[in-house]
């Protein structure tokens, strides 16, 4: 499954769904103790994203969800699960 | 007025550091702490950042020692960061790790004595811009410090907490057991009497090891590395009161030199998991904030993990800061 598919499917989530959602992620991107694997690049748009006003673009989105799957995959796959989805990349 | 503070570990990206403080000063919080360690980025480096970045919060570096970094230069890197951001500038200085500055090979001498001395250079440099300090060892500095820079000092054994209750403009008192601390501001008073001052004059910080989490099994695997490594460096008082054997004592400090988590997640039991740091659900710490608010600590530092889920024990302690704000506990 392609980061668009997944998005697909966020973008049919309810607006308090998807917000729940991208809190999770950043939660777990936030606590993790593999930040080394995410490339700076990736982690700077993230940064940017949120103290810009959030995630309100898809493309920042799937930033952020490149970042979780790399970093956290066995977390990662359990929302994947959750949502019905497979693993994006 | 109790105030609240948040410690950030310089060991993950910048990116990261720059993101978590973002949200702390978002959060409400007023200050952070970014931790000093050699393993780890340079606090300085990532304070000159964090101060120019960020104009919500004000950043203290420490634990700073004098071994690893001369006190000449500390003064400097904190009149620099001071230019950056006048006022928003807060210095803690203390011994270091015995063990780690050995793993340097760097032999902690006279500990007592080269804190006193840091914080002497460190403030005549800061106030007067020159200092001679025997015949031969004298500094200056050719340009003008911008604002004061407030002096802590992070102490855990008796003499050192005397010592910093007599010179600092603050303390930062690493425990988390109500009982280490009330012994701690007895110490510190010691000190404050011997120097003729009221205990009023200065800011004394309780820096807390928080891993708050519903489940207490995920809150103490999350912390258990951080307990680790203070129940290492504890002085024996405190050691003799947690009643761990001598031999696992050894293993443990081995097992913290290798970094082995996983050999430490067998050798400590969550009950000396509880006793140095706060774990569980946010109401433990809620409770354990009031204690300590009573004993008179006037700064609570939310020392690092806070937990498996970091945003939300932020958001979980920020509650709680609220409730006791509108309960006037503090």
């Amino acid at each position: 499954m392609s980061i668009d598919r997944f998005l697909e499917i966020i973008r049919k989530l309810s607006i308090e769904d998807r917000g729940s959602l991208v809190e999770e992620l950043l939660d777990i991107l936030l606590s993790s103790v593999n930040l080394e694997m995410v490339p700076d690049d990736v982690g700077w748009k993230i940064n940017k994203a949120y103290r810009e006003g959030g995630f309100s673009r898809d493309e920042l989105i799937g930033e952020l969800v490149y970042a979780v799957s790399i970093a956290e995959p066995a977390k990662f796959k359990k929302i994947l699960d959750e949502l019905g989805a497979e693993n994006p990349r | 007025m109790t105030v609240f503070t948040v410690e950030v570990v310089p060991k993950d990206p910048l990116w990261k550091i720059d993101l978590l403080t973002y949200i702390i000063g978002d959060l409400g919080f007023p200050g952070v702490w970014l931790s000093e360690h050699p393993h780890n980025r340079s606090s300085f480096i990532i304070a000159s950042h964090l101060l120019k970045n960020i104009d919500r919060v004000w950043i203290g570096l420490g634990v700073v020692n004098p071994y690893t970094v001369n006190p000449f230069v500390i003064a400097q890197l904190s009149a620099s960061l001071l230019e950056i951001a006048p006022g928003r500038v807060r210095l803690a200085i203390g011994a270091g790790d015995k063990t780690v500055l050995e793993s340097l090979g760097i032999e902690r001498v006279k500990p007592l004595e080269k804190v006193r001395e840091a914080a002497t250079i460190i403030r005549k440099l800061l106030t007067e811009k020159r200092i001679t300090l025997r015949d031969n060892i004298h500094g200056r500095l050719d340009f003008n410090p911008r604002g004061n820079l407030l002096l802590y000092v992070g102490a855990q054994g008796p003499r050192m907490l005397q010592l910093s209750g007599e010179i600092g403009d603050g303390v930062l008192v690493n425990y988390s057991a109500v009982e280490d601390l009330r012994w701690a501001y007895g110490e510190v008073m010691k000190g404050v009497e011997k120097a003729g001052k009221r205990i009023e004059e200065i800011d004394l910080a309780a820096y807390l090891t928080i891993s708050l989490d519903v489940d207490l099994r995920r809150a103490v695997k999350t912390v258990t590395p951080y307990a680790a490594y203070i129940l290492s460096g504890l002085p024996e008082k405190i050691i003799d009161s947690i009643d761990i054997e001598e031999d696992k004592m050894v293993k443990i400090r081995e097992a913290v030199q290798r970094a082995d988590w996983l050999k430490l997640y067998d050798l400590l039991d969550v009950e000396v998991v509880e006793r140095l740091a706060i774990v569980g659900h946010p109401k433990v710490l809620e409770e354990r904030i009031r204690e300590i608010v009573e004993i008179g600590y006037t700064q609570i530092v939310v020392g690092a993990p806070t937990g498996p889920r970091t945003l939300w024990a932020l958001k979980e302690i920020k509650k709680i800061i609220n409730d006791l704000n509108n309960n006037r506990i503090y």
